[in-house]
Parts: structure tokens; sequence; C-alpha cells
């Protein structure tokens, strides 16, 4: 069961364009949120966006990796997200850009889907608590 | 949506969800298994009952005991969240190429 959300999408643009596209702060807030963003490893900035009920509209990060024209991540809480991490990972192909996205960190709330998908599939003997438990002592307490 | 992250991200709010899927329990029973007082419980289902995690029932045969019944569907919201945030990135990722073209002009 995936832990993460991971995808990669080809652009028809210089690497240094794509590079200026994620990590400038102009450029960020205009094609993904508005944010005050960075690329300095321990910058702290949030996206701000519409809240709805149970979500401010707030998301704080940090920046976790900057290595220019090459990668970007920075930490995600917002929601009921805590502590989550995405990263921009880019990749010089010809005169196209190769982008690999990744936003990760979900186990803890991936735990508890297992838990479900366990019950659902009606494999509930008296065995299942125990492992259950097992699985959420060496797994959880980390939401 | 919050109110399950909320209530699940408890280790005691798990482990008494946990204990309710092998067996209902009345709030009497958990408090004995996990050697805490009554009212500290009834905190813990009430916030498991808003989050829709549990149900509160009469005992079939004990009227006078109610039972917290686990109602795991719930977890369906983070299931379902996830894929939502899957869809917003996937979006935002489609629309940078246009906002690269429009900037850089192709």
């Amino acid at each position: 069961m995936r832990d993460s959300i991971k995808f990669t999408r080809v652009y028809h643009f210089p690497i240094e364009d794509v590079w200026k596209a994620i990590s400038n702060k102009a450029s960020m807030s205009e094609w993904l949120m508005p944010c005050n963003i960075e690329p300095v490893v321990g910058h702290k900035f949030q996206f701000k966006t519409k809240p709805f009920p149970g979500f401010n509209g707030t998301i704080d990060c940090q920046v976790l990796e900057v290595i220019e024209n090459e990668l970007l991540s920075f930490s995600w809480s917002g929601g009921p997200l805590k502590q989550t991490k995405v990263s921009f990972r880019l990749e010089e192909a010809g005169c196209k850009t190769v982008l690999h996205f990744e936003h990760s960190g979900f186990k803890g709330v991936l735990n508890q889907l297992i838990v479900k998908k366990i019950l659902s599939n009606g494999w509930k003997t008296k065995i299942l608590p125990i492992l259950l438990q097992k699985h959420l002592e060496e797994n959880g307490g980390r939401i | 949506m919050g109110d399950v992250f909320k209530a699940i991200a408890d280790p005691t709010r798990r482990e008494i969800l946990l204990m309710l899927t092998d067996e209902a329990s009345s709030i009497g029973q958990i408090a004995e298994n996990f050697n805490m007082s009554r009212p500290a419980i009834a905190k813990h289902v009430k916030v498991l009952q808003n989050a829709r995690l549990l149900e509160i029932e009469p005992d079939h045969a004990d009227g006078r005991q109610r039972n917290c019944i686990a109602q795991l569907e719930a977890l369906k919201e983070v299931e379902e969240y996830l894929s939502t945030l899957e869809k917003f990135w996937k979006a935002k990722f489609n629309g940078l190429e246009t906002y690269l073209s429009k900037k850089n002009g192709k």
C-alpha cells in the first residue's frame, strides 16, 4: 500500500526555467498558491489558500533540501497533515525537463487505513486485535 | 474530516477503537480495561463519537447498559482526503506547463 503521492511530468522547457518556477516566490505564488518561499535550507514559509471547515487555509512549511536546478524539498503541515514532506526533483532530458514529484509521510494515517482494510475484508478473528496492536506499537504514535 | 484525524491522532483513542472492534463494551468496561477513570474514558468516547468512529447503543440483553460500538466507515474520509490531495497536485503540475509557456513565450 502506498504511503506517498508520486508522479512524473515532462516540461518542454530548459531546466533553469523549471527551477525558477518551483523555487521563486512570485512564480510559485502564481502557478501553485500564494506563498513566501525562499530556496534557502531552514527557511520557514507558508502557503495561503481558501479556508474551509476543518482547515484554516494555511500550510506551514520549512525548506529541507536545496540543490540548484536539481532538488527542492520542504516540510508540509496543514489541515490534517502534520510534518509530511514535499519534494521536486529535476532531471535534464535534452531541451526538456523531467520533474519527479513526491508528497510523502502519510505512514501514520495509512496505519489506520490498513486497520480499516483488514476489518472490511472480514478477517476478524481473536488474533486480529493482537496483530494490529503490535503493528500500531511498531509504527503508530507518529501521526 | 478534521475530526477523524484528530480522533485517531491520540494513542489511547486508537487503542479504545481497537478494543471496540473486537467487542462492543460499556464505558465502565473500557475504563476497567485501561485503568482510567470513567470521566476520562467518557471524554475519549465523546471525541470518537463526534468523529462518527463509534456509536452508542443499548445492550441487547440488558437495556440499562449502553455499549460503544466501533464504526470504522468514517476512516474512509482519510482515504478520500489523500485522493483529493493527489488530484490537487496533478492539476497544479498540469497547469505549470501553461505557466511556463506564458512566462517564457512559447
